[in-house]
């Protein structure tokens, strides 16, 4: 029975991880051709490929971790304090309130960025990283607010209360007493958002136009030549950074709740 | 305990009512364009120029048709999949859950790359096609139907299907963990099989979160360009996909039309919101609760 179960997790996960491995079949072979199912031989055009291109990944990359990290900072900014209401709070309307901040996740983003590229126009700022960093914050901003609420609801006011007692400004229990606590929750929303940005093609190609690199605006072109080796090992890239950074992040976490002897 | 007012409410609030009139002008912008008021010295013949440009154009209903079969069928067989998913990783011995994980690889790809992944999977020559090849179960890649670069639909619908299940399963298992094991231990003792037990257990209880990821996925995949534009299929192609040649490749005077259609897209997307959670509401309240 345990050996049947174990079995069927390995194919799932073999099942999923399909794709990756064709990846790294044709990032480590140029000479993989129909109809055979494995290259006839392996090679190091991928990596060559990266060592001779590497100042226009390490650009694209640079500038995606750029836009990505200032939009989770922007988010973050922007929904700390409504999440802290939110979660504590009730008022007339909350819930309508709730519906409509959480819109612009759900609304198709050409709909509304189209517009907002008009008016970026008019103040000057298409074509720049502010505008990218604006654009993408507010198609993500919603998964934030949604895990900043749900770490709120998760302290409570206890702590928050303790401190305004002993004579703690609203500011200090803000950062020194519930922020600290939110750090999971701001994770798991910093995650989120840090992939839609890190993701997204059309509205950094529409906002930045061009003059913004992008680790997905220096693939594009990539994903429909001739040349899979290379795409296959780009698009690897773009599989493992996130992957990389998570890990990175949760490990440090982990670190410093260790040394502060949490768990 | 602090004084609670109703000013300190709407200054914490007050980022985000920003980030909303944001939002809200980048509507009225894109609704306003689509009358032709561009800000441009073109001349229309009148301010529904672009409305009554679109409404003449087959092309363009079917272009509808077709987002919304794709969205339909690609949101759906997510929402299915992922609930059968998490409910098979949620039935795992707790020890042996967490190694069921390599759906995240999808959760992680960005929309482009799915879509590349999708090409070397499902193309003529691709892996698909060697794989039936060596099978003996077609004679060339001819015999191989041409599922990319055409109008069929259906590397677009899987590509959000391989895109979006894994979405789907972060919701269902964040609700699944608050379901109580004993319940389905008790249904099984009083002799319910385990297609019973999933119907009328698991499905009742994930409900909520399947409508909510429908709708999600639905009008994400109705809307979006990233995936669809790297599959490039022509006819009738998806609306993003005709909303970006009248946008960027038609020239200015065009723009109204490209305008036009995202404003039908964002009217649709609201409706469809609107009607859909109405319908879900009724629907409940015929439903006796557990």
């Amino acid at each position: 029975m345990k050996r049947r179960i174990l079995f069927s997790v390995v194919i799932y996960n073999l099942l999923f991880a399909l794709p990756a491995v064709v990846l790294l079949f044709y990032a480590f072979s140029s000479m993989w051709r129909y109809p055979d199912i494995i290259p006839r031989r392996f090679d190091m055009h991928g990596l060559s490929f990266i060592s001779g291109e590497f100042q226009g990944i390490a650009r694209g990359l640079g500038g995606s971790f750029l836009y990505s990290l200032c939009t989770v900072a922007l988010t973050f900014i922007m929904t700390v304090l409504p999440a802290s209401e939110f979660a504590r709070r009730s008022f007339p309307f909350k819930h309508l309130a709730e519906g409509l901040f959480l819109s612009p996740a759900l609304i198709p983003s050409m709909a509304f960025a189209a517009g907002i590229q008009f008016i970026f126009i008019k103040i000057g700022i298409s074509d720049s990283t502010t505008g990218v960093v604006l654009i993408l914050s507010l198609v993500s901003y919603p998964y934030m607010l949604r895990a900043l609420t749900a770490g709120f609801q998760a302290i409570g006011t206890g702590y928050r209360e303790c401190a305004l007692n002993l004579g703690s400004g609203r500011l200090t229990a803000l950062l020194r007493v519930e922020i600290p606590l939110l750090v999971p929750a701001i994770i798991s929303g910093a995650s989120v958002v840090f992939l839609v940005a890190f993701s997204e093609y059309f509205l950094v190609f529409l906002m930045g136009g061009g003059s913004v690199p992008s680790y997905s605006g220096y693939l594009f072109p990539f994903l429909n030549s001739s040349d899979r080796s290379a795409a296959s090992t780009l698009t690897l890239i773009f599989l493992i950074i996130p992957i990389l950074l998570f890990a990175l992040t949760d490990g440090l976490v982990l670190r410093s709740y260790r040394k502060k002897g949490l768990s | 305990m602090e004084v609670k007012s109703g000013r300190s409410l709407f200054l914490n609030l007050l980022p985000l009512i920003l980030t909303l009139m944001l939002f809200a002008a980048g509507i009225f912008f894109t609704i306003l364009q689509s009358f032709c008021i561009t800000g441009l010295s073109y001349k229309y013949p009148s301010p529904f120029y672009a409305y009554q440009a679109l409404f003449g154009d087959g092309w363009f209903f079917k272009s509808w048709m077709f987002s919304m079969y794709t969205a339909f069928v690609s949101a759906a067989a997510a929402t299915a999949a992922g609930a059968v998913l998490s409910w098979w990783i949620w039935n795992l011995p707790a020890g042996i859950r967490p190694y069921a994980f390599m759906q995240r690889i999808f959760l992680v790809l960005p929309h482009i790359a799915v879509a590349y992944i999708i090409i070397i999977l499902l193309g003529r020559t691709g892996v698909i096609s060697s794989m039936l090849y060596q099978a003996g179960l077609i004679r060339d890649y001819k015999s191989f139907p041409a599922l990319v670069f055409t109008g069929s639909g259906i590397d677009v619908i899987t590509g959000y299907f391989l895109k979006e299940t894994p979405f789907v399963m972060v919701l269902v298992l964040g609700i699944l963990a608050k379901l109580d094991p004993r319940i389905i231990e008790t249904a099984e003792m009083l002799g319910a099989g385990k297609l019973t037990v999933f119907f009328r257990l698991g499905v009742p209880f994930i409900m909520p979160v399947l409508n909510t990821s429908f709708i999600i996925l639905f009008i994400y995949s109705f809307g979006a360009f990233d995936l669809p534009y790297v599959l490039g299929d022509s006819y009738p192609g998806m609306l993003a996909i005709r909303v970006y040649e009248y946008y960027f490749q038609r020239g200015l005077y065009y723009r109204p039309v490209a305008m036009a259609m995202l404003s039908l897209i964002f009217i649709f997307s609201i409706c469809f919101v609107a009607i859909y959670s109405r319908l879900v509401a009724k629907l409940d309240s015929d439903v006796r609760k557990i």
